[in-house]
């Protein structure tokens, strides 16, 4: 009975510190589709993956979005015909390299500055790889949910023609609801109108905000429904696991990172907090496991596990997990086993 | 496929009245949270006006909802269908938020405490070190203040005699003889997910039976240095104990 | 925009199957074996990190008898014991062991002894064993290295040129320095506590007949540099004559006692800062001292001896009365108790040791005058400057240094000087040596300008310097008086 009430303080509190966040990435995401012309945005994107991919990572510092936030707004990205390595530099970095959570590392590591800047260097060169692995898959289609493989503009390289297969309750596809309760399957003449909708030129302020407003609420949707099954997992795990347990293992320099890696990736805390919290395990664990917790933390965690799954198909999410997840280890471990 | 046209045909208003549902009851249990003053059982205080203006931004979300609701217009827009189908979310959410205005949550309690790492003594608070001064006034330190006094010198001895003035909550170690308890506090940093437990042993004069665990009590009394399991430790001697009532904000920052 | 035909199959959809792989797939997994095999590597090549001493809070660094513990923060949790067991300090200076956390707080038992350099070595101590590592790794040898402050006092000259002016004597250097010029005469001095300057009231030369009312107050700086003006003048007596002065420890704040040349103003305590000065307290006419933390001042009254906030306003009540206490005489360096003088009814003085728990113990009796009394660092023993009629002439003072051993009581005359009746007393910093002087009065013309406070001159006078039992580390193995120099009023640096 304890367990449950602490379990419950813990969750809501989980909640209640991450809602304004996610409102506030929804929001910019909502922003960025009706008042931005991210055409013209995305086309100023450098075309080179490499570039594209630090370009993508660096993009977060004007949206300062944690990982609640970051994925509609890779999503929209994406949508919008943004190449792969910026949208993928964009979801790994965004949460960590923006001036919000820079400063909250700052504010809580100020005297071992070399956490907030290794944090920084590792998140960027870990977004930088992913993204750039990403860019050998020229048409990114097959790795999307079908959702928004549907809503991107057609890439040039996706010429091989393959019938659709919905499935069951992700029924594939987008629909266009024109009358109440009379739902039609979105044609191609439909997608064209759907973007039109978004397009920015056309539309005055007025008749944004209805659109606006809309979108906030369907995002809200998703990602809280995420977010409370998110919240949930970390909830339980933390209640029923003890900490001790994974303090035990805290001091060994290969224990505590693999430990830190997978408590960053259960704890779904808001990147922009998540400083805050490592500090708690600064004296116990090696500042390479305390790095691999900061730098896994914000890319890759349960809550927004979720939210990815909503964008890419699992084998790509487990691309990014498993890629972010090594390099992590590699740096850290390098920290912790030569350098510190 | 069919049957899932048919559900929406049935129920046009059902996703749209259930998503508006559950963000109202999410901005309402916001500000219940906030007027009931349990906010501060969650979050730190810093992220207050953050929350709140989640709060009020969803409930200005709803009423624009109903309001285009009321005026029967279902939106004409492009609906994502996702992970869930919408409704499931929402539930989801609703089910959530309902919880939350059912059910008061509780502040931390011993066995969090216990959980969380109070007895690793290894464990150093990530609290930032405070200047040491020998000639600050001992008796005004707070629990946490004392913490982070030892972190910065950690030499009890140095602490000897001085007046000790703190309260807490009770904790039985299983590691400290019956007449020790550790008077504990949480401190928080920015949400209730980051607790971390402080506390120092208490000396009683006779059994700790006396005080419950989980009872706040306010006391009063010296330091002494003491040798608990083969480490000298900085250990307050009670003189005086007084029951409290369990403070509305029960963490330290 | 329109689609043409081939768009609506959608070929993005139902791309599931692993036969059909995607460059992405080739890549990915290319690059998660690739890491594998890394990961693997770096565990496999094993641990080339040590534990090791990340911070030393004493390298390099000057001890004086303020700092009572070093830190030493590790670069990850040890084994506490063996961190305990292969610390070496040389010299040793005893002490206790406290932790917190990775950082090791070592408390000195007693005040670092002046002058010597010391050497922290730490060897074969072991991280704690905990998680992965199979055994205890050696950690990386530590030696750190601090110094203490030199041995150094400061006087007020006799002989030749250094008649009333303020000299430094350094033993560890072995350096011997004039501080004032020779157009002031130095009446009194007090050094700032943190050991960079002095203050010090004069009168000049060419007026050395002035009375002590016609002094000034300036400061010199200790270690005088070639471009730094030798002295300058804080304080003048235009408007005021200046009776008495005294420095916070943090060296910020200057009180100063004095009393307008206009008529009807009593005696009162200003506060001298940066900004301009400020009236403590009215009517302040007896000798005062700050306590030792800075916050408060004990003044000397009348009626007894009255202790009022430092920030108060002029009009602040005493926050503490003793009407029992005649004068304050000093405080513990940790500002446990202070030492008292109180005249008795039967024309006797006692020394008192007054705690701040408010117990008071009277230490000493004696037939003349309590001049001075010091606690040492440990807070053990007392040491009196007091005198005693001297039955076998009228009207003459022998003058006698006592140790007042405080858990036993037991009392211990260490010197006498026959015939002197006032004199001062200094304890060094680490309490292992008095200072003392032994002065000739002349009433025949002499060429020195310098007097006793009954204004007679002094023509010679030497420092003597009486080493303690009671540390261990005094370099002279004798315990002797040895005679300094020649000079007055001597005064350890801090």
């Amino acid at each position: 009975m304890p367990q449950f009430g602490s379990g419950l303080t813990l969750f809501l509190s989980l909640m209640v510190e991450a809602m304004p966040f996610l409102i506030f990435g929804v929001l910019v995401s909502g922003i960025l589709l009706l008042f931005i012309d991210e055409q013209r945005l995305i086309a100023k994107f450098p075309k080179n993956p490499l570039l594209g991919a630090l370009s993508g990572s660096l993009f977060g510092f004007l949206f300062p979005v944690c990982e609640c936030g970051n994925v509609p707004v890779a999503r929209r990205l994406l949508i919008q015909g943004a190449s792969a390595p910026v949208a993928i530099g964009f979801l790994l970095a965004a949460p960590t390299i923006n001036p919000v959570v820079i400063w909250a590392t700052w504010s809580a590591f100020p005297d071992q500055p070399e956490i907030v800047v290794l944090r920084v260097v590792f998140s960027f060169a870990i977004a930088t790889i992913v993204g750039w692995v990403f860019s050998w898959q020229a048409d990114l289609k097959p790795f999307l949910q079908p959702n928004i493989a549907a809503l991107m503009p057609p890439s040039p390289g996706s010429s091989t023609a393959e019938s659709p297969e919905p499935t069951g309750l992700l029924k594939s596809g987008t629909y266009f609801l024109d009358q109440p309760g009379n739902p039609v399957a979105l044609e191609a003449a439909n997608l064209d109108a759907v973007l039109a909708i978004a397009s920015p030129q056309r539309k005055s302020l007025w008749d944004k905000l209805p659109l606006l407003l809309e979108n906030t609420i369907q995002e809200l949707r998703e990602m809280g429904g995420v977010l409370v099954l998110g919240s949930l997992l970390a909830t339980i795990i933390q209640v029923s696991v003890p900490r001790n347990i994974i303090l035990a293992i805290g001091q060994g320099p290969v224990t505590s990172v693999f430990a830190m890696v997978i408590l960053g990736g259960v704890i779904s805390i808001c990147s922009t907090v998540d400083a805050f919290f490592a500090l708690s395990f600064a004296s116990t664990f090696t500042s390479g496991a305390l790095l691999a917790f900061l730098v896994f933390g914000p890319m890759f965690d349960l809550k927004s596990m979720g939210l990815l799954l909503m964008v890419f198909k699992p084998r790509a999410v487990f691309y990014i997990f498993a890629i972010v997840f090594q390099l992590t280890l590699v740096f850290t471990l390098i920290i912790n086993l030569w350098i510190s | 496929m069919t049957a899932k046209r048919l559900r929406t045909k049935l129920f046009p208003y059902l996703p749209e009245g259930l998503v508006t549902l559950a963000l109202g009851l999410w901005g309402t249990l916001i500000l219940h949270y906030w007027r009931s003053g349990k906010l501060g059982l969650l979050i730190h205080p810093n992220y207050y006006g953050l929350t709140l203006a989640a709060g009020y931004f969803l409930l200005m979300l709803t009423v624009l909802q109903i309001l285009k609701l009321w005026r029967r217009r279902l939106p004409m827009r492009a609906q994502h269908l996702s992970l869930l189908s919408p409704p499931v979310m929402s539930s989801i959410m609703l089910v959530a938020a309902l919880i939350g205005l059912l059910v008061t949550p509780r502040p931390f309690t011993s066995q969090t405490a216990i959980q969380r790492g109070l007895q690793d003594t290894t464990l150093v608070t990530r609290a930032r070190p405070q200047a040491f001064r020998t000639t600050s006034n001992p008796e005004k330190r707070t629990l946490l203040e004392w913490i982070r006094t030892l972190d910065v010198y950690p030499e009890p001895d140095a602490y000897a005699g001085q007046k000790v003035n703190v309260d807490g909550f009770v904790v039985y170690p299983e590691d400290l003889p019956d007449n020790y308890f550790t008077l504990t506090r949480f401190v928080i940093s920015c949400c209730a997910a980051d607790a971390y437990p402080v506390g120092l042993p208490v000396k009683l004069e006779g059994n700790r039976k006396t005080y419950a665990v989980d009872s706040w009590q306010a006391i009063q009394g010296e330091m002494m240095t003491e040798t608990l399991n083969g480490q000298r430790q900085l250990v307050i001697q009670a003189k005086a104990l007084k029951p409290i009532p369990e403070p509305d904000n029960p963490y330290y920052y | 925009m329109t689609l043409g035909k081939d768009n609506l199959k959608q070929p993005w959809i139902g791309v599931n199957r692993w036969s059909h792989s995607h460059p992405l797939d080739r890549i990915a997994i290319a690059m998660i074996m690739v890491l594998s095999l890394l990961i693997g590597g770096i565990i496999w090549s094993g641990d080339h990190t040590f534990p090791k001493v990340r911070e030393f809070s004493w390298q390099d660094q000057q001890i004086g008898v303020e700092d009572t513990a070093f830190i030493l923060t590790f670069n990850r949790a040890m084994d506490w014991q063996s961190v305990t067991d292969h610390l070496k300090i040389q010299p040793p200076i005893p002490g206790k062991f406290s932790w917190s956390g990775r950082r090791l707080a070592y408390t000195l038992n007693q005040p670092v002894p002046y002058g010597q350099s010391f050497q922290v070595t730490l060897d074969q101590a072991t991280a704690a064993t905990r998680g992965d590592a199979e055994e205890s790794v050696k950690m990386q040898p530590f030696t750190g290295q601090f110094r203490s402050r030199d041995r150094a006092l400061v006087f007020l000259g006799i002989d030749g040129e250094e008649n009333g002016r303020l000299v430094t004597h350094n033993f560890t250097q072995n350096t011997h320095q004039i501080l004032t010029p020779d157009t002031l005469i130095v009446l009194d001095f007090k050094v700032d506590l943190k050991g960079d300057r002095i203050l010090f009231t004069a009168i000049d030369r060419a007026h050395a007949d002035q009375d002590v009312f016609e002094q000034k107050l300036y400061v010199v700086p200790l270690t005088p540099t070639a471009t730094s003006p030798s002295h300058q003048l804080l304080l003048d007596n235009q408007d005021y004559q200046l009776l008495d002065f005294d420095v916070t420890p943090n060296g910020e704040v200057l009180i100063v006692q004095q009393f307008s040349r206009q008529a009807n103003e009593p005696v009162s305590l200003w506060e001298l800062t940066d900004s301009a000065p400020r009236r403590l307290q009215h009517n302040a006419d007896g000798q005062f001292l700050i306590t030792p933390d800075g916050q408060t001042l004990v003044i000397s009254q009348n009626q007894g001896v009255a202790m009022v906030p430092l920030y108060g306003d002029a009009n602040s009540k005493p926050v503490d009365f003793w009407p029992k206490f005649d004068q304050i005489l000093s405080f513990a360096r940790n500002g446990s108790a202070a030492l008292m003088a109180q005249n008795n009814p039967d024309s006797t003085r006692s020394l008192y040791l007054l705690s701040n728990q408010g117990q008071e113990q009277e230490l000493l009796k004696v037939g003349g005058y309590v001049l001075d009394a010091e606690m040492n660092p440990s807070t053990q023993t007392v040491y009196c400057l007091y005198t005693t009629f001297n039955r076998s002439q009228t009207a003459s003072f022998d003058l006698h240094i006592s140790a007042i051993h405080l858990d036993t009581g037991k009392k211990q005359r260490l010197i006498t000087i026959p015939k002197q009746s006032s004199g001062t007393l200094s304890l060094a910093p680490d309490g292992s040596a008095l200072l003392y002087e032994e002065v000739t009065i002349t009433d025949n013309p002499s060429q020195s300008v310098v007097r006793d406070s009954v204004g007679q001159t002094i023509s010679a006078s030497q420092v003597w310097l009486y080493p303690l039992q009671d540390t261990n580390t005094i370099s002279s193995k004798q315990k002797k008086p040895q005679k300094l120099l020649a000079g007055i009023q001597p005064l350890w640096l801090p």
